[in-house]
C-alpha cells in the first residue's frame, strides 16, 4: 500500500516537474521567438529605408492621364512617358508657390499641369511619396534675325537652327550684355537688333511644346559687337 | 632521306605558322589604327546636347557637377565645368543670368541660385574668335523641400 503511494506521488511529482519544466522552456522560446521577431522587424525596416534610398527616383512631366490611383506623366524633354502609382494614405500633394511649397488636395491636381514626383522607382512605374504642382520653363540660345516692335515679336534661330518667332510682352524681363563691364543691363526691344545673339527662357506647357506661343519670359542679348572688340 | 624529309617538313611547317602569325598580327594592328582614329573623331564630335551655330565648334564644355536631375535641399548649387580659356560663359535659369570669362584657366566653378521646384538650368560658351559659334549644355536640379 505505502509503495503503491509512494509510485502515486512519485508519478505526480515527475509529471508537475515535468509541466513546470514544459512551461519555462516554452516562455523561454517564446521571448527568444519574440527577440527574434523584433530583430527581424529592425533588419526588415533597415533594408527597406536602404533600398528606398537606393532606388528612390525624381522625374518630372506634364499629367497625361489620371486613371484612379494611377497617373500618367509625359516628359517633353526625352519624350518618355512614366506611370506614377499614387497611395492616397501616403502620398503627398504639394505646389511650388513662389518661395514656399504648400499642401494641396489630389483634386487639385489637372490633366496638363506639370508635376514633379519624388518616389521609389519600382521599374516600369514610380510608387509616389511626394507630387509636386509647379511651372515648366524651358532654356535656349540662339542668334536674333529679326525684330518686330510694333508686334512686340523677335525672331530667332534657335542653336538648333530652327526658326521661332517669340513674343515680347510688359513683363518680360529683358537684359543686354554690357561688353565693358560684362553685366547685364535693362534693355528694350529698340536696343536689340538682327545678328545679335539671345540667350532666352520661356514657360513651357502641353499646348507650346512645338515652339509655337511662346512668350519670353526672360532674355539675354550679346550684342555682335562683342566678337568685334 | 626520310629524316631529312622529316625535317623538311617540319621546317616547311613551321615557316607556314610564322608567316601566317605576322600576317594576322599586322592586320590586327591596321584595324585597331582605323578604330582609334574613329574614336577619336567621335569624341572630338558634339556630346551631350552641344550645339553649334554657322562655323565649326569653339572648343569643349564639359559639366562636371553637379549631374543632371540632381536633387537638392538647398537653395544654391556649386556648378562645376570645363571649358577653353577666355570663354564667355553664360549660365541661365529662370531665376538668373550668370556672366563671366574664364580668363585664368579652362576650369570654372560658380556658385548658382535655385528657385523651388524645377530649375532648368542652361550654360553656354560663345568663342570670340569664331562669333557666331557656342557651346550649350542644358541640366536639371530639383530644389525640394518642406517648409519648417
Amino acid at each position: 500500500m505505502i509503495k503503491k503511494i509512494a509510485l502515486v506521488m512519485a508519478l505526480i511529482f515527475i509529471c508537475f516537474n515535468n509541466l513546470v519544466l514544459a512551461e519555462k522552456t516554452s516562455s523561454i522560446s517564446g521571448s527568444i521567438s519574440e527577440k527574434q521577431v523584433k530583430d527581424l522587424k529592425t533588419k526588415i525596416a533597415t533594408k527597406v529605408a536602404e533600398l528606398t534610398k537606393k532606388e528612390s527616383k525624381v522625374v518630372a512631366g506634364f499629367l497625361d492621364k489620371k486613371d484612379g490611383n494611377t497617373y500618367i506623366i509625359k516628359n517633353i524633354d526625352d519624350d518618355k512617358d512614366y506611370k506614377i502609382e499614387v497611395d492616397k494614405e501616403l502620398t503627398s500633394f504639394k505646389k511650388v508657390s513662389g518661395t514656399k511649397i504648400i499642401e494641396i488636395k489630389e483634386d487639385d491636381i489637372k490633366s496638363g499641369d506639370y508635376l514633379i514626383v519624388d518616389g521609389v522607382n519600382l521599374g516600369s512605374e514610380i510608387n509616389a511619396n511626394n507630387i509636386y504642382l509647379d511651372t515648366h520653363y524651358s532654356v535656349m540660345s540662339g542668334s536674333i534675325v529679326g525684330v518686330d516692335i510694333s508686334n512686340k515679336q523677335l525672331e530667332i534661330e534657335t542653336s538648333d537652327k530652327e526658326k521661332i518667332k517669340v513674343d515680347v510682352s510688359s513683363s518680360t524681363k529683358s537684359y543686354i550684355l554690357d561688353i565693358d563691364t560684362l553685366d547685364e543691363k535693362r534693355t528694350s526691344l529698340s536696343k536689340v537688333k538682327a545678328g545679335d545673339l539671345i540667350n532666352f527662357v520661356y514657360e513651357t506647357s502641353l499646348t507650346n511644346k512645338n515652339k509655337d506661343n511662346i512668350y519670353l519670359y526672360r532674355y539675354l542679348v550679346i550684342p555682335q559687337e562683342f566678337f568685334e572688340k | 632521306m626520310i629524316k631529312e624529309k622529316i625535317i623538311a617538313i617540319i621546317l616547311g611547317v613551321v615557316f607556314g605558322i610564322t608567316t601566317a602569325v605576322f600576317i594576322v598580327s599586322f592586320s590586327n594592328k591596321r584595324e585597331i589604327d582605323k578604330r582609334t582614329n574613329n574614336s577619336v573623331l567621335n569624341k572630338a564630335k558634339v556630346v551631350d546636347k552641344v550645339k553649334n551655330s554657322k562655323t565649326s565648334s569653339p572648343g569643349y564644355l564639359e559639366i562636371t557637377s553637379p549631374h543632371d536631375n540632381f536633387v537638392t535641399k538647398s537653395d544654391n548649387i556649386e556648378i562645376k565645368g570645363k571649358a577653353p580659356k577666355n570663354s564667355l560663359i553664360i549660365i541661365q535659369s529662370p531665376i538668373k543670368d550668370l556672366i563671366f570669362k574664364n580668363n585664368q584657366e579652362e576650369k570654372f566653378s560658380k556658385n548658382f541660385p535655385l528657385a523651388l521646384g524645377e530649375n532648368v538650368i542652361s550654360i553656354v560658351i560663345y568663342n570670340k574668335d569664331i562669333q557666331t559659334s557656342s557651346l550649350e549644355r542644358d541640366i536639371k536640379i530639383y530644389y525640394l523641400k518642406d517648409n519648417d
